[in-house]
Formats: C-alpha cells, sequence, structure tokens
C-alpha cells in the first residue's frame, strides 16, 4: 500500500494552508471586533480583514473539497467534476466537513454583513460569530489522523484548532492597532489581549499534548518516525513563539510609553506572524504528507 | 477554581489514550503474485478495517485495461468483492484505490498469472 507524493496531495497540501490562513483571518477578525468593544465602542476594526477571510475560506473550502474528488476519482484534473465521485464524497467524513464549512463561512459571512449594517450590536454579535465558527474548527476534526481517535481527542482538536487560529489571526489587528492608537490605550488593549491569551494558549498547549499523544502513540515515535520529527520541528517553532509572546507580556507592553517602544512591539508582532505562518505550513505537512 | 478543573479534567482523559494506525490491506484474492491453475471470476479485497473501495482496475499483460464493471458506492466495508469476465491465460495487474474511515486516500496493486485456461472458481 502507498500514499505517494502525487500532485493531487500537493494540491491538497496547499489547499489545506489556504484554508488555515482563511480560517484565522476570520476569527482573528471577529475576536479583534470582540477585543476592542470596550475601548471603542461599535468600531469594526479591519472589516476588509474578516471579509477576505471569510471569501478565502469559502474558495479554499471547494477547492479541498474538489480536490479530494479529483484524487480519488484519479482521471485528471477533469476528474473533480466526476458525479460520481462528487456523490459519493457528499456522503463521507470529507463531504460532511465541506457542508460544515459552507455553513459556517456562510453564516459568519451573515453575521458579519448584520455587524455591517448596525453597529448597535456589534459586542454580542461578534461572540455568537466567534461560536459559529467553531462549526468549522469541528470540520478540521471529521477527515485526517484524529477522526478515528477517541472523542475526547476530536474535543481537543476543535479546541486546538480554534485557539491556535484566533491568536494567530489576531496578530495582523494588533500590529495595525500599533499604528493606530496611541501607546497609552494600546498598552491597555494588549493586556487586554494578553489577559485572554494566557487561559487560551494554556488551553491550547494541553490540547495540543494530548493530541500530539494520542495521534503519535509514543513518546519514542517523536525521534523514530517522520511525523515524529516534524512534530518535533513544530514544537521547535511553537517554543520560538512562545517566546516572542512572553517577551511582549512582560517586557515590550509594559514599557509601552513612547513611538520607539510601539515600533519595536510592531516589528516583533511580525516576526511571531513570520513564524505563526511557518507553524501552519508545518501543520499541514503534518496532517497530509506524513502519517503518524 | 474552574480553569485548574479544566487541566484536571484533561489530565484524567489523557490517561486513556488509544492509537489507531490507517486501515490497511490484508489479502487479495488472488494473491499477489499468485500463479493460478484456473481463471478466478472474482476479486476479493480484504482491509484490516472498514473502508470504501473508489476504485478497480484491472490490465492484462498487453496493459489493456479489461472491463471488470466495478461501480464505486459510500457504503464502507471490510471485504469487496468484484465480479471478472472470462479470463485467458496470462498476467494480469490490478490496481485499487480506497477512503479510510478519517478520508485518508490509500492506493496498491497486486498482480497474478492464469497458467492455464479453464472453468473458473470463486474465493
Amino acid at each position: 500500500m502507498t500514499t505517494d507524493l502525487s500532485p493531487w496531495l500537493v494540491a491538497t497540501f496547499s489547499s489545506k494552508i489556504l484554508l488555515y490562513i482563511a480560517y484565522a483571518m476570520s476569527v482573528g477578525g471577529v475576536a479583534a471586533t470582540f477585543l476592542i468593544q470596550r475601548y471603542k465602542p461599535q468600531h469594526l476594526p479591519n472589516p476588509a480583514y474578516t471579509l477576505w477571510g471569510v471569501i478565502l475560506g469559502l474558495v479554499s473550502s471547494s477547492l479541498y473539497f474538489f480536490i479530494q474528488v479529483g484524487a480519488f476519482s484519479e482521471s485528471g484534473v477533469s476528474g473533480m467534476w466526476d458525479t460520481t465521485y462528487i456523490g459519493i464524497l457528499w456522503q463521507t467524513g470529507v463531504g460532511l466537513s465541506y457542508k460544515l464549512r459552507l455553513a459556517g463561512w456562510f453564516g459568519v459571512l451573515l453575521l458579519i454583513m448584520a455587524m455591517r449594517l448596525n453597529t448597535t450590536y456589534v459586542k454580542p454579535l461578534s461572540l455568537i460569530t466567534l461560536l459559529v465558527m467553531l462549526l468549522i474548527a469541528m470540520s478540521f476534526s471529521l477527515v485526517g489522523h484524529t477522526a478515528e481517535q477517541a472523542p475526547w481527542v476530536r474535543v481537543a482538536l476543535v479546541l486546538h484548532v480554534f485557539i491556535a487560529l484566533w491568536w494567530i489571526g489576531l496578530l495582523y489587528p494588533l500590529g495595525q492597532w500599533c499604528r493606530e492608537f496611541p501607546a497609552n490605550t494600546l498598552r491597555l488593549l494588549m493586556h487586554e489581549f494578553g489577559k485572554h491569551a494566557v487561559f487560551m494558549v494554556t488551553l491550547l498547549l494541553i490540547a495540543g499534548g494530548g493530541i500530539s499523544y494520542a495521534v503519535e502513540g509514543s513518546f519514542e515515535a517523536l525521534f523514530n518516525s517522520p511525523h515524529g520529527n516534524i512534530l518535533l520541528l513544530k514544537l521547535g517553532v511553537v517554543a520560538a513563539i512562545l517566546s516572542l509572546a512572553a517577551l511582549h507580556k512582560f517586557r515590550l507592553v509594559p514599557g509601552l510609553e513612547t513611538v520607539q517602544s510601539v515600533k519595536a512591539l510592531q516589528f516583533s508582532i511580525s516576526l511571531e506572524m513570520g513564524l505563526a505562518v511557518l507553524i501552519l505550513v508545518i501543520t499541514a505537512a503534518l496532517s497530509t504528507l506524513f502519517g503518524p | 477554581m474552574m480553569f485548574l478543573k479544566t487541566i484536571m479534567a484533561t489530565a484524567v482523559l489523557l490517561i486513556s489514550v488509544s492509537v489507531l494506525a490507517h486501515t490497511d490491506i490484508k489479502s487479495t484474492f488472488p494473491a499477489n503474485e499468485q500463479a493460478l491453475t484456473e481463471a478466478p471470476t472474482q476479486l476479493t479485497l480484504t482491509f484490516s478495517g472498514p473502508v470504501r473501495l473508489m476504485k478497480v482496475l484491472m490490465n492484462n499483460s498487453e496493459a489493456e485495461a479489461l472491463d471488470i464493471e466495478f461501480k464505486p458506492t459510500a457504503e464502507a466495508s471490510k471485504s469487496f468483492n468484484v465480479s471478472l469476465p472470462d479470463l485467458e491465460m496470462g498476467q494480469y495487474l490490478v490496481s485499487w484505490v480506497s477512503m479510510g474511515k478519517d478520508g485518508h486516500k490509500m492506493k496498491g496493486d497486486f498482480s497474478f498469472t492464469v497458467v492455464s485456461e479453464g472453468a473458473g472458481h470463486d474465493n
């Protein structure tokens, strides 16, 4: 039995990266809207960022589904539209995952349109939108290495995906706020984000640890298998991004007073974004190119 | 306090870890590289767990595709039978594609040889 590196596998890998970026943009944009309400009520920060995330989400999830159809029909690019295979995949976990993504992203689209039309209820609507986004996070537990695992592993994956992409997706709005707000308001905003992040990141690490242990099966597998080695690489980059986050929380944010200190934070957030993209690429490789 | 409870609940759940590898093919009839004195009337593919058999192709030694009338369905099963047309003496290559419960694609092939013509027999 083989799982060779076919063009379909490369296409699946690429569409998965787009899917992660789309989810990060959508959830991060909405989370930024929720976060800023205390300091700027009824304000919609970066509406284009969220909207493009939703559009990219609808496109990349459709792309992912039809790439799977093409991969299974094995009849070239035209196999992506093979109605027999579309019908079969629609009834499998791949189809259910696509349905959840469509329902989630169309739901988010309606909710962000409602927020743009009437800003009075931005805070409750953004919270509802974040809950709808959990539907999309659930879609990741229906396919891939955790799909056949115990229910707690799949719940952990939903939390892991949601929190990781919440964090990654918030980095762009945080960087924008460094330009938009004076140092004292920025310090309060970053402090607020830091409070949420401590809880969320702790949960993220616990969930990530649990999933890794369940998927790898043993500690030794980290060193003895390609999947384990790539996971170690991911852990290394995660350690680097956590160190940057700690630098922000304990050093850069408390020291936010001058224009220079704001610029230092902005630069550090840009570095964090670079590491975040690297984590997404490694994660897509782990879930597509390497089996545990 | 709530946070501590979450950590404790997760730690308890961590103890009951189950490990599942991808579903693999267990056996085929005819077996790989088997020489048969009678032409088989059907192929049998058996997997270690339920899968969806997505594609089965069969070629003769001239690399010509045989019409085996395989129709993929969404039904998952551990074992699949595929009816064969009358086979002549010669070597045959069977290629298959399946989807595991986790949506992963698996593929493989096996070959067999019919060494003399005669009445077919079932698995």
